[in-house]
């Protein structure tokens, strides 16, 4: 499904076909370290998982000459372990097999992220622009003039309620910042749920009022779930 | 010595035989205080002192506590007198309730301190309290000096266990007594114990082991958790049942001889005239409700209407001198959700005898002592005869006083029910109670608390686990299924170190504990009762109380639910508060209840479907009326309007439909407002009914690749769906050697199972409440309980976490075993099935369909989930933009 004429969802990532780019967010490596930091002992499987699903989604693209990820590359704000040196060595890696290029976009939690990219030899942006699109992480808003700003951050996720069921899904919001488009894409680390776009509030200064933003939901079929607005009055 | 297993002790000792016994000390002490032994005493003493194992079980207020106390204290001070008195601990008393001061100081401490008087010198006996709330300093204190009877409860032992220099004082101890044992053996606390028990006793092998019980049912059971196994035969144990040494008085009160036209409101005021007029003809009067809200309506109610009867009990604790005795009028109430210190000053004004009427959902139905009670009653059904006789047993606290307790009925099911329940009381017949069996996240907790405490070999250590009486018969392949995952295999070798909380040795067989934390990590996250989640209710910037979690589930903007008595309805929710606006009038929407419903014991629920039986033969009999009123007169003992009544509702139901039975299942099938349901009397209590509803309807969204509601209740459940519902084919692959299978399907994402899985994952220490100093709140932990499931899933689908998950929730909240055997049965048509269709329910029908529909569920999966959650609010929007069009065109 086409989220702006010519940008398509492809599961959890947005494939830009005039542009050969493919964009996905908040990959947060290293998680499960911080999970067990707090107590919580998930078993490490974050890695394989998300290669997996990268390479299912390429088989789904076009031609992806760049692939880009849109800040929040890794978890923890304040060290490097050796688990997610392992872990990033992975994926850069494992992308450097699929495509020409790598960009990274920083992002709030990647303080640590310049000395890494460095040594893999990956460029890091903290907004990159290409066509008419401008890729920003989201925790600042960054000067572009670009038709179309695609950012990370929010975590976006659209909880389900019914009868006593509840189920989470991570979504794309579309909407607009001033007089641009903007596309709010959801997290690929996939321990994390999301944040219910319904009952949270926003963190990124681009969102202000999101009741008219637009929500597709990303199933095994990306599905439009209409407005915020509109869903927060029907299920709040 | 020969190995004679558990058997009942059939005739008490003769005095004399406990006198000569009896130190002259204890001896002169006991008569200065008690005219002669008590009948648990003429029992229990001689085989305390002969260290022999004992189960007594008897009433509360049969003076069990000192039965098991007075061959201790008399060895002890014996030992005092003689100057032998070593410093170690000789007895070590584990109970369930930790405010237990007051006990214990009437108990030991009060007694002790009489016995120096007598011997006109200090015996230096110390008694010692370790639970929770135990200071560091008194810890320390108790280091130095060993108390000689340790008082402490499940979890802190378990604790002392793992503390190598606390064990040594106990290494030679003598005895252990487990107070409440039978509220203890039927959940994960016991189990946990029962583990405890076992490393005990591999530190003390003469250990000599005291349990205490109320009413409860198979005493063998608790006898064999209460003394574990050795060499694949339980370890001796002799059982002493007075259980029922009391008088009893006990009736059922049904408030109107029609419960179904008389109009509701008159009903329910004739129910409060009752229970004021009881409350007035008494001293002091307990009422258990079966539910928390339900606790505040009553003192509300009775406070409101009745304001010349009852006071607020304000400040009962500052009244200069107390009222006369039976001249109070406070009334208060006490539960769970209640402050601690509410709940103490409501304790401590029972004592004093400062309160007219306490009401209480189950909090009350416990051990500690409260004085003087002469009326206990129960507004609506207990549920279970061991419950009644529990709660009834409050009531005349001491050993010679007639226990006298009321059922308040509520409703026709409730009445006979209660009738049942009644009867089964007086015929004593006790329904069981279940024990559950290899739980694998308790074991892994312990196992945790060995390796801490000294390594172990695996061996020894499978030993010693199957030798308390919940593991008897754990599979060893489980027992290594526990050990991968202790010792972090399911992680990679690289980050194992991470993981892993034990390491095990595969070529010498030994197992030991790994990391530097492991101690603080154990002592600090230790123990088995899940922490409840509560969300804060507010108007606006007010607070006006707490909600379990799971509630907030179930809401919707709009809902309309009863909290503290008022009813509010649902804004929205942030974090861990939800947002509410008064909504006085409109009736609830969701009852706040759903989640504390006692459920209905399997026993009881097979002697009702057997009434129903007789009841039908009779009706088709054509028996007078006169003659089977007198019947239910005699056989079930009820007042009156309690035998019109019940006559009344069976003659409506056999007129109208058919009687279902215990060996009769009618399916009835009807249609409102173009909803069809399929209804299933099948009255075995909900715990089969959420098994049998949930098998019933995967079968049946299998077959026909769509979704059903199902609501259930205690004598049935329904499906319900806006296509017509046929169950043939359901019933017939409906297969008792596959439900295990197919209930492993159904269950798979449903609520229930991931709310589980969290407390056993917490249980196993995968999630750790407190880690490197800091707490976590449930609410507050950041990965939702299904990636976690998912996680897992992928390494194995047999993960021990899993696994337990999926038993507790199958066996213990549920009754799968039951379960299956009804099912059997229908196969082999001991259990017939008859379909029926009305147009309207039927009388049994009625309050199965009010009550079940609180909890729906629907088999899609996640995806299908979200397809239909995508359609109906596509129909939605488009509809309403469909309406806009036409105003603006008007």
């Amino acid at each position: 499904m086409d989220i702006l004429p010519g940008l398509r969802i492809i599961d959890l990532a947005l494939y830009i076909e005039k542009e050969h780019i493919l964009v996905i967010a908040d990959t947060h490596i290293g998680y499960e370290a911080s999970l067990q930091k707090q107590g919580i002992m998930v078993p490490g499987q974050q890695m394989q998982l998300t290669l997996a699903r990268l390479e299912n989604i390429l088989a789904h693209a076009g031609t992806v000459e760049t692939i880009i990820i849109d800040g929040d590359i890794k978890d923890d704000f304040s060290e490097i372990t050796d688990s997610e040196w392992r872990d990033l060595k992975r994926l850069f890696e494992f992308l450097d097999t699929k495509v020409n290029n790598l960009i990274l976009i920083k992002g709030n939690h990647d303080t640590f992220l310049p000395p890494i990219a460095k040594k893999f030899d990956v460029p890091v942006f903290e907004k990159y622009e290409q066509g008419n699109y401008c890729f920003m992480h989201g925790d600042r808003a960054l000067p572009t003039k670009k038709k179309v700003i695609i950012i990370g951050h929010e975590h976006p996720a659209l909880t389900l309620r019914d009868n006593g069921r509840k189920e989470t899904f991570k979504c794309f919001l579309k909407g607009t910042y001033k007089k641009q488009n903007l596309i709010v894409l959801p997290s690929f680390n996939l321990l994390m749920e999301g944040q219910d776009i319904l009952r949270r509030e926003r963190l990124s200064p681009l969102l202000d009022d999101i009741s008219d933003f637009e929500v597709f939901v990303a199933g095994d079929q990306p599905l439009l779930f209409g407005k915020v607005g509109e869903l927060k009055r029907r299920m709040g | 010595m020969i190995n004679t297993g558990i058997t009942y002790k059939e005739t008490p000792n003769k005095p004399e035989e406990i006198e000569r016994i009896l130190h002259p000390i204890v001896k002169k002490w006991f008569f200065s205080r008690f005219k002669e032994f008590s009948l648990p005493q003429r029992f229990g003493v001689m085989e305390i002192h002969s260290r022999k194992n004992i189960l007594v079980s008897a009433p509360t207020g049969a003076t069990k506590t000192l039965t098991a106390f007075l061959s201790i204290l008399n060895e002890l001070i014996d030992s005092a007198d003689k100057g032998i008195l070593q410093d170690r601990t000789y007895c070590i008393y584990v109970s369930p309730l930790r405010a237990l001061s007051n006990d214990i100081e009437k108990n030991l401490v009060e007694p002790l301190r009489e016995m120096e008087a007598i011997a006109g010198k200090k015996l230096g006996i110390r008694v010692g309290v370790r639970t929770g709330d135990t200071t560091p300093a008194e810890k320390t204190r108790m280091l130095k000096k060993p108390p000689h009877i340790l008082i402490t409860t499940p979890e802190s032992l378990a604790i002392v266990l793992s503390s190598i220099k606390f064990i040594d004082h106990l290494k030679e101890a003598d005895w252990l007594i487990i107070d409440e044992i039978h509220a203890l053996a039927e959940n994960k606390r016991g189990v946990h114990l029962s583990l405890s028990v076992e490393r005990l006793h591999r530190l003390c092998p003469h250990l000599t082991r005291v349990g205490l019980s109320a009413t409860v049912a198979p005493l063998e059971e608790i006898a064999k958790f209460l003394v574990g196994h050795e060499d694949g035969q339980p370890r001796d144990c002799s059982i002493i049942d007075v259980q029922f040494i009391k008088d009893m008085d006990l009736q059922v009160i049904c408030p109107v001889p029609d419960l179904i036209n008389t109009p509701y409101e008159e009903a329910y005021r004739k129910r409060y005239e009752i229970i004021d007029d009881l409350i007035q003809q008494h001293r002091t009067t307990l009422i258990f409700t079966n539910t928390r809200a339900a606790t505040e309506r009553v003192v509300d109610y009775l406070r409101n209407h009745f304001p010349k009867n009852y006071t607020e009990p304000v400040d009962i604790e500052d009244e200069p001198d107390p009222a006369p005795a039976g001249k109070t009028r406070a009334i208060g109430a006490h539960h769970g959700s209640l402050s601690k210190e509410h709940r103490f000053r409501i304790e401590e004004g029972l004592r004093q005898g400062k309160l007219k009427a306490v009401v209480t959902s189950t909090s009350l139905e416990l051990g500690i002592d409260i004085g003087y009670i002469d009326l206990v009653i129960c507004i609506g059904s207990p549920k279970s005869v061991a419950r009644f006789l529990q709660r009834a047993g409050r009531a005349g606290h001491r050993l010679h006083e007639t226990v006298k307790a009321r059922i308040i009925v509520t409703n026709q099911d409730d009445l006979v029910e209660c009738a049942i329940l009644q009867k089964n009381a007086v015929e004593k017949k006790i329904d069981r109670i279940h024990i559950p069996k290899n739980a694998l996240d308790v074991l892994a907790q312990q196992i945790y608390g060995i390796a801490i405490a000294a390594p172990i070999h695996r061996d020894d250590l499978f030993r010693l686990v199957t030798s308390s009486h919940c593991y008897a018969d754990l599979p060893y392949h489980d027992f290594l299924e526990v050990l991968r995952y202790l010792s972090g295999e399911y992680a990679s070798l690289e980050s194992r170190h991470i993981y892993a909380k034990i390491w095990v040795d595969e070529e010498t067989g030994m197992i030991g504990r790994r990391g530097k934390m492991a101690r603080v990590i154990y002592m600090t996250n230790i123990g088995t009762i899940p922490d409840e989640t509560r969300v804060r209710v507010k108007i606006g910037d007010r607070l006006i109380g707490t909600l379990d979690e799971g509630f907030l589930e179930r809401l919707h903007r709009g809902d309309v639910f009863v909290l503290g008595g008022a009813s509010y309805e649902f804004r929205f929710s942030r974090g861990m508060t939800i947002q509410v606006v008064a909504s006085a009038g409109r009736p609830p929407t969701i009852p706040a209840w759903f989640s504390e419903m006692l459920p209905l014991s399997f026993d009881l629920a097979q002697d009702i479907g057997k009434f129903r039986k007789l009841m039908d033969a009779k009706l088709k009999a054509e028996e007078p009326e006169e003659e089977i009123v007198r019947f239910i007169h005699s056989y079930l003992r009820v007042d009156d309007n309690g035998a019109k009544a019940i006559h009344g509702y069976f003659r409506e139901q056999y007129d109208y439909a058919k009687i279902p039975n215990h060996r009769r299942i009618i399916i009835e099938h009807y249609r409102d407002e173009g909803r069809y349901y399929c209804i299933f009397h099948s009255l075995y209590g909900r715990r089969v009914n959420d098994c049998l509803s949930r098998a019933v309807a995967y079968a049946f969204s299998r077959l026909e690749h769509r979704d059903v509601e199902v609501g259930i209740s205690d004598n049935g459940f329904y499906l319900a769906s806006p296509k017509s519902v046929s169950v043939k084919g359901a019933m017939k692959v409906l297969k008792a050697e596959k439900l295990d299978l197919l209930m492993e399907f159904a269950i798979d994402r449903s609520e229930v199972l991931r709310r589980r899985f969290r407390h056993c994952a917490t249980r196993s220490l995968m999630i750790l409440r407190n880690y490197k100093g800091r707490t976590k709140r449930v609410g507050r932990q950041q990965i939702s309980s299904q990636i976690l499931i998912n996680a897992l899933k992928r390494i194995s689908k047999d993960f021990s976490i899993l696994k337990e998950a999926r038993r507790e929730v199958l066996e213990d909240l549920m009754d799968i075993d039951h379960t299956r055997e009804i099912i059997q049965a229908i196969d082999d048509r001991k259990i017939q099935t008859r379909e029926i269709s009305t147009t309207i329910p039927s009388p049994f029908a009625f309050h199965l369909i009010l009550q079940g529909h609180t909890d729906l569920l629907r088999m899609e999966d996640r995806m299908d989930f979200l397809r239909r959650m995508h359609s109906m609010i596509q129909a939605k929007i488009s509809l309403e933009k469909g309406k806009q069009k036409m105003k603006r065109r008007k």
